[in-house]
Parts: C-alpha cells; sequence; structure tokens
C-alpha cells in the first residue's frame, strides 16, 4: 500500500555537507553549511534550535519540497540531489506531512480529509473507508468521524492531521510545530499518539519544534545553530549519563546545559567479565560510569591487595587520578560483563575548564575523597 | 471524480457565500441573456412579417432590400411568373406606409398596411386559422393587436381613420411591432384602394409589393427562381421565403449599428461575469492556500488542484445560471409588457447562453492558473 516500495536496507536518511543559499549573488545568504547527519529507520528525532537556524530548511529539503544546491541527501536509498520536480512529487509521496496549523479542509468532514491523502493511492472505496475510520479511531476519534474541523478541538483538529499524515503508511514523517498551537495536555496526547502509530507502522519520525514539553519523546535530539549541527544526541543515553554525573561531585552545580556537553562526548565501552578496566600505578586517561554490570575496586598496599569496594550501573570512578595528574590509586576489575560510559582525559579536563568554579570544584573533590 | 465531490464540498459548505456568489453570477448571465434579447427581440421583429408569407418563393422589386421599404413592382409581372414551370399559384402583396388616427385621443402614428386579395391571402396568421373573408366587405380591416398603444384602445367594430378612409375593425391579428412602424393593419384591396385614394387609382393598382409564388410538389425552388429570373426581365428578384426571413433578421444587423451595440454589449457582460467569477475564485483559492500547499506537498500536482479549481468554477457557473435564468424570464416578460419588442426565449438561445456562462466559469478558471501553480508547498513551514 506504500507508493513504490522502499529498498528495505537502506537508511532513512543520509544527508552529507548539505549547504543551502537563499537568494544568489551578493544577496546570497546562507542557511545550512555542511550538514551531514545520519538518520536509521524508525526514530524519532526531534530537530531543535533559534528561528533562523535552518531546521525548517533543512525539513524542506529532507521532504523533496525544495531542491538540493549542494550537498547530497540520501531518501531510503533514493539520492534527492537532482530530482525533477515529478520526481520530487513522487518522493513525497512516501512522507505524511503534519504542519503548525492542521490545513484542514474546513468544508470536509474529519473523515473526508483523511480520504485526501489516500486518494492518490490506488485503494478500494471500501479500503479508504476502512483506513481513514480505523487511523481515526486509532487516534481517539471514533465518534468524531463525520465532524467538520470547526467542531472539533484545536487537540482533535491536530489528531485529525496526523491521521492524514499517517493515511498512506508514509515511511518518513515530517513534522513542523505539530503541538504549538496546543496545551500542554493535548500536546502530550498528539506526540504520544504520534510516537505509538509511528511505531506501529515503522515510520521514521523527524520534528521541528521548540517545543520543550515533547523533547522526551525523542530518541534523538539534534541541534542546529546558524545553519550547523551544534548537537546531536540520543535522548536516553543522555538523560541517564546525565542523572548519575550530576551526582558526581566534580559535576555538582553544573547547568545542564553542560552536563548534557559532557555526556554527549562518552563513548560506551565494553568490558567481558574477568578484565581489568583500570590498573593501579598506570597513568589516569579515562573517566568512567558504569551502565550495566558490576565491578571491584581493590587497592594494593604493600604487596597486599584488598578489596575495597564493589561499583554498580550509575557507580562511577576514575576522576581522582585526571585530576591530580598521578597515577591510578586502585585496580578496577570486571565482575560481570560490564559497559561503561567514558569520557577521555581531555574531554573531561575541558569539561571542566568551562565549568566557572573549576578550582572550587577540583579542592572540594579533593576534600571529600 | 473525488476532486469534483470535494469541489462541490468546499462550495456548498460556507452557503451565504454560495449564494452571494450565486447571485452575482446570475446577475452576469442575466446581463448576456438581456443583450441576446435586445438583438433578437430587434431582429425577430424586423422579420415577422416574412414569416407570415404563404409562400414558397417571394418576389420583390429588384432593389427592395428589406420588407419594411416601400419599392414596388409591377402586378404584370407577377401573373407573367404564374406561367412558369414549377409554379402552381400565387398570390400579391400590397403594401405601403400610412397614417392612423388615434380613435381615442385622435393623435398620428404611421403603421403599414398589407392589401390582400381576401380569396387568395398569401398570408398565413399565427395563432388560429382566422379567415380574412370579413374583408371582402370594403372599409374593414384586421388589426394587429401588438402595435403599439399609442396606437389607441383597439379591438372588433372599432372605427378609426386610417389614411383616406374610414374604416372598422373586422378582426384581431398577432405580428408585434417594430422599428419601422408603429403597427399592422391588414386590408382587402377594395378597402387598400380607399386608403389610398389619394394616389393614381390605376398605378396603384398595378404595383404590387411582394408576389407570392407556391411551388408544384417536388418542384425545385433553386429551378424555378433561375427559370424565373431567365424567362422575365430583370426589375425583379426572387428568393426562397427561408432566404427572405434570413435575409430580414439580418438586415438589422446590416443596416444599423445594433448588431454591433447588442454584440459589444454581450461581450461585456461575459467580460463582467468572467471578473465577478475569477474574483470569486480568487478569494476561493486565497481561503484555502494552506489547504491546497498541504495537497501539493502530500503528492497532488498542480492539475489536480487546477480540476478542484475549474470544478468550482463550473459548478458556480451552473448554480448561477438557474437563477439568472428564471430572473431572465420574469424580466423578459416584463419588457414585452412594456416595449412590446419580441423577446424570445428559445431552447438553443437558452444554450447558447449556458455556453457562455460555462466558458465564463472556463475563462475565470484559466485565468486562476497561475495562483495554483505558483503554490509552494515550501512556504507552508
Amino acid at each position: 500500500m506504500t507508493p513504490p516500495a522502499l529498498p528495505a536496507d537502506a537508511d532513512a536518511i543520509i544527508a552529507r555537507d548539505v549547504s543551502y543559499h537563499f537568494g544568489s549573488g551578493e544577496s546570497a545568504r546562507q542557511v545550512l553549511g555542511n550538514i551531514s547527519v545520519h538518520i536509521p529507520r524508525g526514530q524519532v528525532i526531534i530537530m531543535t534550535g533559534p528561528s533562523g537556524s535552518g531546521k525548517t530548511t533543512l525539513l524542506t529539503l529532507i521532504g523533496a519540497l525544495r531542491s538540493l544546491q549542494q550537498g547530497s541527501i540520501g531518501f531510503f536509498g533514493t539520492e534527492l540531489r537532482g530530482l525533477s520536480l515529478q520526481q520530487q512529487v513522487e518522493v513525497r509521496r512516501n512522507i505524511g506531512f503534519i504542519f503548525q496549523a492542521h490545513n484542514l479542509f474546513e468544508s470536509l468532514t474529519a473523515r473526508q480529509n483523511v480520504h485526501m491523502a489516500l486518494e492518490l493511492h490506488n485503494l478500494t472505496v471500501h479500503e479508504k473507508q476502512r483506513r481513514a475510520e480505523q487511523l481515526l479511531s486509532d487516534l481517539g476519534l471514533a465518534q468524531r468521524l463525520d465532524y467538520h474541523p470547526g467542531r472539533l478541538s484545536g487537540g482533535q483538529r491536530q489528531r485529525v492531521a496526523i491521521a492524514r499524515a499517517l493515511a498512506n503508511n508514509p515511511a518518513l514523517i515530517l513534522a513542523d510545530e505539530p503541538t504549538a498551537a496546543l496545551d500542554k495536555d493535548s500536546s502530550r496526547d498528539v506526540i504520544n499518539l504520534l510516537k505509538q502509530l509511528a511505531g506501529e507502522h515503522q515510520s521514521t519520525v523527524l520534528i521541528v519544534t521548540h517545543d520543550n514539553r515533547i523533547m522526551d519523546a525523542a530518541d534523538r535530539i539534534i541541534n542546529l545553530t546558524d545553519g550547523a549541527i551544534s548537537s546531536d544526541m540520543e535522548v536516553k543515553r543522555t538523560l541517564y549519563i546525565c542523572q548519575f554525573i550530576k551526582n558526581c561531585p566534580i559535576f555538582q552545580g553544573m547547568s545542564l546545559g553542560d552536563l548534557t556537553d559532557v555526556a554527549q562526548h562518552m563513548e560506551l565501552q565494553y568490558f567481558p567479565s574477568g578484565t581489568g578496566i583500570i590498573r593501579q600505578g598506570d597513568l589516569g586517561d579515562r573517566f568512567h560510569l558504569i551502565y550495566r554490570g558490576t565491578v571491584s575496586v581493590s587497592v594494593n598496599r604493600n604487596g597486599v591487595s584488598s578489596n575495597v569496594a564493589e561499583l554498580k550501573s550509575g557507580d562511577f570512578f576514575g576522576e581522582v587520578a585526571l585530576l591530580r595528574e598521578e597515577p591510578r590509586n586502585a585496580t578496577v576489575t570486571a565482575i560481570t560483563e560490564v559497559e561503561t560510559y567514558s569520557l577521555s582525559k581531555d574531554q573531561f579536563l575541558a569539561a571542566l575548564r568551562n565549568h566557572k568554579s573549576f578550582e572550587e570544584q577540583v579542592a572540594g573533590t579533593l576534600f571529600i575523597r | 471524480m473525488h476532486l469534483v465531490v470535494t469541489a462541490w464540498r468546499m462550495l456548498v459548505h460556507n452557503r451565504p457565500r454560495l449564494l452571494l456568489s450565486c447571485l452575482s453570477i446570475a446577475f452576469a448571465v442575466v446581463i448576456m441573456f438581456m443583450q441576446m434579447g435586445f438583438f433578437n427581440g430587434l431582429n425577430d421583429s424586423q422579420a415577422n412579417l416574412a414569416r407570415i408569407l404563404d409562400a414558397d418563393l417571394v418576389m420583390s422589386h429588384r432593389d427592395k432590400d428589406n420588407l419594411k421599404s416601400t419599392e414596388e413592382f409591377s402586378r404584370k409581372r407577377w401573373r407573367q411568373a404564374l406561367a412558369v414551370p414549377g409554379v402552381e399559384s400565387g398570390s400579391y402583396l400590397y403594401a405601403s406606409a400610412s397614417y392612423w388616427w388615434n380613435p381615442q385621443d385622435g393623435s398620428r402614428n404611421r403603421l403599414l398596411v398589407l392589401g390582400i386579395d381576401p380569396d387568395n391571402p398569401g398570408l398565413r396568421l399565427p395563432g388560429a386559422a382566422v379567415s380574412l373573408q370579413p374583408l371582402k366587405q370594403p372599409g374593414t380591416i384586421f388589426y394587429d393587436r401588438r402595435s403599439r398603444k399609442e396606437l389607441g384602445n383597439v379591438d372588433v367594430g372599432t372605427e378609426a381613420t386610417l389614411g383616406q378612409a374610414r374604416v372598422r375593425v373586422a378582426g384581431l391579428f398577432d405580428l408585434g411591432a417594430n422599428f419601422s412602424y408603429e403597427g399592422h393593419v391588414i386590408a382587402g384591396t377594395e378597402t387598400f384602394f380607399r386608403i389610398f385614394s389619394q394616389r393614381d387609382p390605376q398605378r396603384l393598382a398595378d404595383r404590387i409589393s411582394l408576389g407570392l409564388l407556391r411551388l408544384q410538389p417536388g418542384a425545385d425552388a433553386g429551378k424555378v427562381s433561375r427559370q424565373l429570373l431567365d424567362a422575365l426581365p430583370g426589375d425583379f428578384t426572387v428568393m426562397t421565403r427561408a432566404q427572405l426571413e434570413a435575409r430580414e433578421k439580418a438586415y438589422t444587423t446590416r443596416a444599423t449599428p445594433v448588431g454591433i451595440i447588442f454584440g459589444l454589449g454581450l461581450v461585456v457582460a461575459l467580460v463582467i461575469g468572467i471578473i465577478i467569477c475569477h474574483q470569486l475564485l480568487f478569494n476561493e483559492i486565497q481561503d484555502h492556500l494552506r489547504q491546497f500547499a498541504t495537497l501539493k506537498a502530500i503528492g497532488y500536482q498542480a492539475r489536480h488542484l487546477y480540476l478542484i479549481v475549474t470544478s468550482e468554477a463550473l459548478l458556480l457557473s451552473v448554480l448561477g445560471f438557474l437563477p439568472g435564468l428564471a430572473a431572465t424570464f420574469a424580466l423578459y416578460r416584463a419588457i414585452e409588457q412594456l416595449s412590446e419588442i419580441v423577446m424570445h426565449l428559445s431552447p438553443g438561445r437558452i444554450l447558447f447562453i449556458l455556453f457562455l456562462t460555462l466558458l465564463m466559469g472556463a475563462a475565470s478558471a484559466a485565468l486562476a492558473l497561475k495562483q495554483v501553480i505558483r503554490l509552494d508547498p515550501a512556504d507552508l513551514f
């Protein structure tokens, strides 16, 4: 039922070195510069950034609503660069668009509005009826099938618009400020339903928004500033890391933004059971946060090794050597299979340097230890 | 098909607006009907005389270019024509303008007097098969009851002065006034001579306005015409009744600027209609810019949207045409009452205006084409 079948193995979006200008010659203004981003299938991505950051332009480029000027975008394996207008139209039939305004026809009922999106596809009247009813019911509008938009609430209208966007089982859903006109509860409803349905249909979702209330719905948040990606983070991981490192005395008092920066630079490392993660006497090079598993900390004093602690997920280690520029003062060994988020020494120190009360923090930390 | 249905739903959603739109279109439709009505009314009025002639071929003076002019030719020529092979029988018709004194207020108007032989009238009067036998009685006339009101209140039995004679109305018929004469009367030859008794009687009796010939069954009108022209001196011309009627209708258009005036009026009405309709469409598109752009975003093409807009235009045209037609019926009646100009609505003429109305819708949609093509879904963001 999805129009021309998309290759099953291709990633949703692979953008490489995408730049875009408005105007030409002297008055040309660059809105995007060398954007590269890779979006696997099934992710729910929120793209955010100040107005004028180019996020909407990027959205319209990915949505085949504008022609690429520089760089390339692979759309489920199809290169968008150099497509004719006709080919762009065909690409767009794989996309569900949701806009800030619902853009529904006031003269058509909820059901008829959803139909408009189904008409382009070869379905029998019966199939169209069933699909429209099914979608609207899934979105909680079973009792409102034959209502005109004028008789629906803002949240209900936006849900009809979502039903319309989902009607043709799109591989990609592009949403522009879908909750801007909605109150808090409607926003949550709308975004959760969108997420849920996108999950059921294995659609990839890209939402451009300023709305902080819905940030946690995303798998990944991409931040654009002045036409460049200023951050790109996976939400669960970042939340997890922030939640624990904010308890770490070194990072205490850091703003959430700085914590997020730190979290972004942490890498996932895997250690089989029994591996030594840190050996006493080595030069310290990484700071670790345990994501999964258990480690033992042992200290060797005068040839006698004694276990001093066991650390579990959410605990961290390895910061002292980095701060003091000293060798490791203990050995850390994986007891089970262990995964840690670790930060290199350079990143660690850089993060701390950016932190205002660095000196105090160092002193404080050393005092506590 | 669903796009046409969508167009319909868009139209009927806003009822007050639809009503207003229909009335605007109806306004343009009525103007078009009026222009066409006046134009046809003039032509039809001018051609009314040709329609009542009972003849296959009509002889007239060579220079006579319409039936309301007064050129005459010799009755001898007509009698000679009766001998030409193919001609079965014939009648002749005198016609001359005279003055009629209004029996009520004594005012004077010009009308056309037709002189006939009551036994062989050569006229087919519209309506019932009226017998013209009463005209055998000298001093009686048949009066065209659709003559202008200025001629007075005339009925059977009314007496009035016509030319040199005192006449009594013995019957009525329907013909209609036109721009040359305020009315018509029919008189028997005897009465006709009395009305024009100031003229030379011999000459009066000889000079006829039309020679009416009926052909034998199966005779070819064209061939007989040629034979007539070949056999007889060339001071007359001959044409079939259909040719005559066509010439009469065209005469007003040819001889006066009314064709240009009302033709131009029709074009102006059409243009007004296009402007009105385009304005309606423009607003309709303007109000649905975001919806149309959304459709474009999800894979509709300009031609799909164009189909919606064109459907709206044509549906609106038809919806406006109907009240326009209804209003036209009423207005035509009123105009006929007031001016005695024939305002006749034939199915062909209704279809012609319907065609112009649809053309108007299509043209206004074509003007909106650019607006639809220019719609850029990227602007939605």
